[in-house]
């Protein structure tokens, strides 16, 4: 969910791209999270315009582009660039951060303060690797491989191993790899798999035996090459088909587990398909019906706005239903 | 676990003629209560209490809803809020509901299932909420709802005739036993007559020293403060402490009796009731007037009633531990600085929220205040808890000093209690010293574990004029707060200081911001509502604008002008406007 990429083709990528990039620069930079969401919301919404947009007033039509956008957009569509673009990406300090932040441990903050010490590109990380975090180390490692998408193909046959060795253990789990794959994405920027085990409810108690034993299984196989952390839930690492016939070495990939209780699985499940856009739709709407949602549950709010009782979800459909919503396939949530 | 008796419907929202709301007070629950017509949403009934109790389980059995939530509330006082005591729980699946299967389905809810600090206090009425947004086909209610008291077992023996020291309680003032029962408990042998001199032997000995040379103790039971509680239960609550408050005064009164001869009519009046209960074990009705369904023994482990607080500085979980020991002890909480709050438990003096209160009047208190009226289950007077000034000035006029002078009007007393007018012979003092067995004794002041030597600092320059108020505790003492409040006009506005600015007008800007209540951003969020700059019109003012467009860009001069006027002025004058 971190690094995210620019939506895929579509007539407008040179508006999506600009505004991508704007959208980075202000969380990376300025930290201006509002702006970022600004931004993104317009990326997104353009992304799905079937046609080539002509002017800024043609897109200010679609929800999520107001006037300054429009502006940028009939500034672009004009000159072909952006004044306030190529200043930033001449402003050396903010090129810098926006730069480091792709590597993974390094958020907005730590890339400012590596900035300002003076390590700007990857030979200055490596140089100062004793500065860096394990976490940090491994992404530097992988660097070019993480900037990497990972195919629709090699996303699946990641799927078949991950779900292949997690059955082999205890058939009761269930695994769910969720993120944009989930969505159909044609490609991914990284693994997010979601874990449960009956066993496992949110009244029980702690069991990170479960997922422990999945991430050493996987190791086993020579599937998970790398640890970046290791909670009682979360697991965050890397890892890597294994190689081709021919001989072909694949790209090492980011891959997250998440041990969820089976309570609360499908709210995970819901929360880390997405889209965030979506989520956010979702919960709107929810809200005018009387309900909340979060990452872990759905509760009905009362009379006065106090949130209640957890309601029981066994599937994803539950939660639509609650909020009588039709339900919609994976697919069709990318707003 | 005794059931709640419903006494009547006090108003329903949409009931069908014969499926009437009155069906739910019959015992028989094949009569239900349903709305008047398919399609509603949303239907409520509120019932009311035969007497005041806390509430431990509920039970629904369903009649077709999918929602039910239960609100918690009093009679006396018709226009509060109900709060939440059963959060919105689930009857049926939206499935069921529009298959109409399960549709009676009768699900309880015990104690871990109700919102815990409604929980622990008694309530007269109730609100129940049933919504069905799944279903327009049918009428829907509930077939009955039955509320618990919390089991007998639990309690201390609650039946035989309450003694109040050297009070006792009739029969009658019945209702709620819990608290009357806490108050048998409190007042029994057990712990104080025990803990009081050790408390006394603590840190502040010599308080206690001076005090029983100057005869006189302030009892520490607290009377309600200054806004009088909203609810009538409150007053009558605050008599429970008030009833039994007389005794350690009344105590003393005896033994000091030779210097200080005749007290006033209200110490009279007390001592002689003093004196009439610790004397025969007579029946002494305590004498609120104003009965509420409430009795005044509820009161007993409210000793915080009247107390409105708003904390600061505390995280989950320590802030919910705080909230709910509080308002378990009668306070009533806010969540941000209110007109009507009168302590601020903060756990650091200098925050906004902290400024703000202590520019409104309140008191800041550390929140040991809290866990000490708790452990001790009785209004501390909250001096020695002050934080940083607050009410410092106050302080003496606090209460615990009585003075050197023995003389002890305590006219609090007829204030308080008004023991409606029981001529009777003084003679009783001479009785009393029973009551010393199950009161705490004098020294309980000494046990705060205040500076001994600031609480002497306090006590000894206090003026005879404060004597009439003598024996209060620790409250109401805003009005003497010799610092006007500052106003509050930037409340609601958050800064945020764009730019250069030299160090020392940063830092006034600052100032004035929070002095007035304003709040400040470190950073541009959607929460800023001003900008305050020096700079020209900038184009990153317009993307800030897009985000916002209700943001305001003005210089600083405005702030300044602002404060130096004590008002907010038209910041037209002082808006940054782009160059033509």
């Amino acid at each position: 969910m971190s690094k995210r990429k620019a939506p895929q083709e579509s007539p407008n990528e040179g508006i999506t791209d600009f505004l991508t990039e704007l959208a980075n620069y202000e969380r990376n930079v300025n930290r201006a999270i509002h702006k970022y969401n600004a931004y993104r919301k317009a990326a997104s919404v353009i992304s799905r315009y079937p046609s080539k947009i002509r002017s800024g007033a043609e897109a200010k039509k679609l929800d999520g582009v107001g006037a300054k956008i429009a502006e940028k957009i009939d500034e672009f569509l004009s000159t072909g660039k952006l004044r306030k673009l190529e200043k930033i990406r001449q402003d050396d300090t903010s090129a810098s951060i926006n730069f480091l932040t792709r590597v993974t441990g390094i958020g907005p903050a730590a890339a400012r303060k590596f900035v300002e010490e003076g390590i700007k590109t990857l030979e200055d990380l490596r140089k100062n690797e004793h500065k860096l975090t394990h976490h940090q180390r491994i992404g530097l490692k992988y660097f070019e491989d993480f900037e990497k998408r990972i195919p629709r193909k090699e996303m699946l046959q990641m799927q078949e191993i991950v779900l292949k060795e997690v059955k082999k253990l205890d058939p009761n789990y269930i695994a769910t790899v969720c993120g944009s794959f989930r969505r159909g994405a044609e490609s991914s920027g990284d693994m997010d798999v979601l874990l449960t085990h009956p066993s496992f409810t949110s009244e029980s108690s702690k069991q990170s035996k479960l997922l422990h034993q999945v991430v050493e299984q996987l190791e086993g196989v020579g599937f998970v090459t790398d640890m970046l952390s290791k909670g009682d839930t979360k697991f965050m690492g890397v890892c890597q088909l294994p190689n081709k016939e021919d001989g072909t070495v694949y790209p090492h990939r980011r891959i997250d587990i998440r041990l969820i209780p089976k309570d609360q699985y499908y709210c995970g499940v819901l929360y880390f398909t997405g889209s965030d856009i979506f989520n956010k739709n979702m919960r709107t709407h929810a809200l005018e019906m009387g309900f909340t949602i979060n990452e872990y549950t759905i509760r009905p709010l009362g009379i006065t706005g106090v949130a209640g009782e957890a309601l029981p979800v066994e599937c994803e459909k539950d939660i639509f239903d609650y909020i009588q919503w039709k339900y919609r396939e994976p697919e069709d949530r990318s707003e | 676990m005794p059931e709640i008796e419903l006494q009547h419907v006090v108003s329903v929202s949409s009931s069908d003629p014969t499926h009437c709301a009155e069906n739910l007070l019959r015992p028989e629950s094949y009569r239900p209560w349903r709305g008047a017509r398919a399609g509603e949403k949303q239907i409520c009934v509120v019932l009311q209490f035969a007497r005041e109790a806390r509430v431990h389980r509920i039970e629904v059995g369903n009649e077709g809803s999918a929602f039910v939530e239960v609100l918690a509330g009093a009679a006396a006082a018709p226009g509060q809020d109900f709060e939440v005591l059963l959060p919105a729980a689930a009857l049926l699946t939206p499935a069921e509901s529009r298959a109409g299967a399960g549709l009676r389905r009768v699900r309880a809810f015990g104690p871990q299932a109700l919102a815990r600090a409604a929980a622990q206090r008694a309530w007269d009425r109730v609100k129940v909420v049933c919504s069905q947004p799944y279903c327009q086909s049918r009428p829907f209610g509930l077939s009955f709802v039955r509320f618990h008291s919390p089991p007998e077992s639990e309690e201390p023996p609650p039946a035989p005739v309450t003694r109040l020291g050297p009070f006792t309680v009739r029969e009658d003032d019945g209702g709620a036993r819990r608290p009357g029962a806490l108050f048998y408990r409190r007042g029994g042998p057990p712990s104080p007559p025990a803990a009081a001199p050790q408390d006394a032997a603590g840190p502040s000995y010599a308080v206690a020293t001076l005090q029983a040379t100057s005869g006189e103790t302030p009892p520490t039971p607290a009377r309600p403060p200054k806004a009088g509680p909203r609810r009538p239960g409150g007053p009558s609550a605050a008599a429970g402490p008030g009833v039994r408050a007389p005794s350690p005064p009344a105590a003393t009164a005896a033994k000091r009796k030779p210097e200080a001869p005749e007290a006033n009519g209200g110490s009279a009046a007390k001592k002689e009731a003093a004196g009439k209960g610790g004397g025969g074990g007579g029946t002494v009705p305590p004498p609120p007037p104003a009965r509420t369904p409430g009795p005044p023994a509820a009161a007993a482990p409210r000793v915080l009633a009247g107390v409105v607080l708003v904390l600061s500085g505390f995280e989950n979980p320590l802030r919910s531990r705080l909230r709910d020991a509080a308002v378990a002890m009668g306070a009533r909480y806010r969540p941000d600085w209110t007109p009507d709050s009168t302590h601020l438990v903060c756990a650091f003096a200098r925050t906004p929220k902290a400024a703000r209160a202590r520019a409104l009047g309140g008191r800041l208190v550390s929140p040991a205040w809290i866990w000490d009226c708790q452990r001790q289950r009785r209004r501390l007077p909250c001096a020695p808890y002050l934080l940083d000034g607050s009410g410092s000035a106050s302080s003496a006029s606090d209460g615990e000093e009585p003075g050197e002078a023995p003389p002890p009007p305590r006219p609090r007393h007829a204030r308080k209690s008004p023991p409606p007018a029981q001529p009777g012979p003084s003679g009783g003092p001479a009785t009393p010293p029973c009551s010393d067995a199950d009161d705490p004794p004098p020294e309980r002041d000494g046990d705060e574990s205040g500076d001994t030597d600031d609480e002497l600092r306090r006590m000894v320059p206090a003026p005879p004029a404060d004597d009439p108020y003598g024996g209060s505790t620790d409250e109401n003492t805003d009005s003497d707060e010799p610092i006007p409040p500052l106003p509050d006009f930037f409340v609601d506005k958050t800064f945020f200081l764009y730019g250069d600015f030299a160090a020392p007008e940063r830092r006034l800007l600052q100032r004035y911001v929070t002095a007035f209540g304003g709040a400040l951003a470190p950073y541009m969020s959607e929460k800023v509502t001003h900008v305050v700059t020096a700079q020209d019109w900038d184009e990153t003012f317009e993307e800030a604008l897009d985000v916002n467009p209700s943001l305001s860009f003005v210089r600083p001069r405005w702030v300044l002008a602002c404060g130096e006027r004590l008002r907010l002025v038209p910041p037209q004058p002082f808006a940054v406007v782009p160059r033509a």
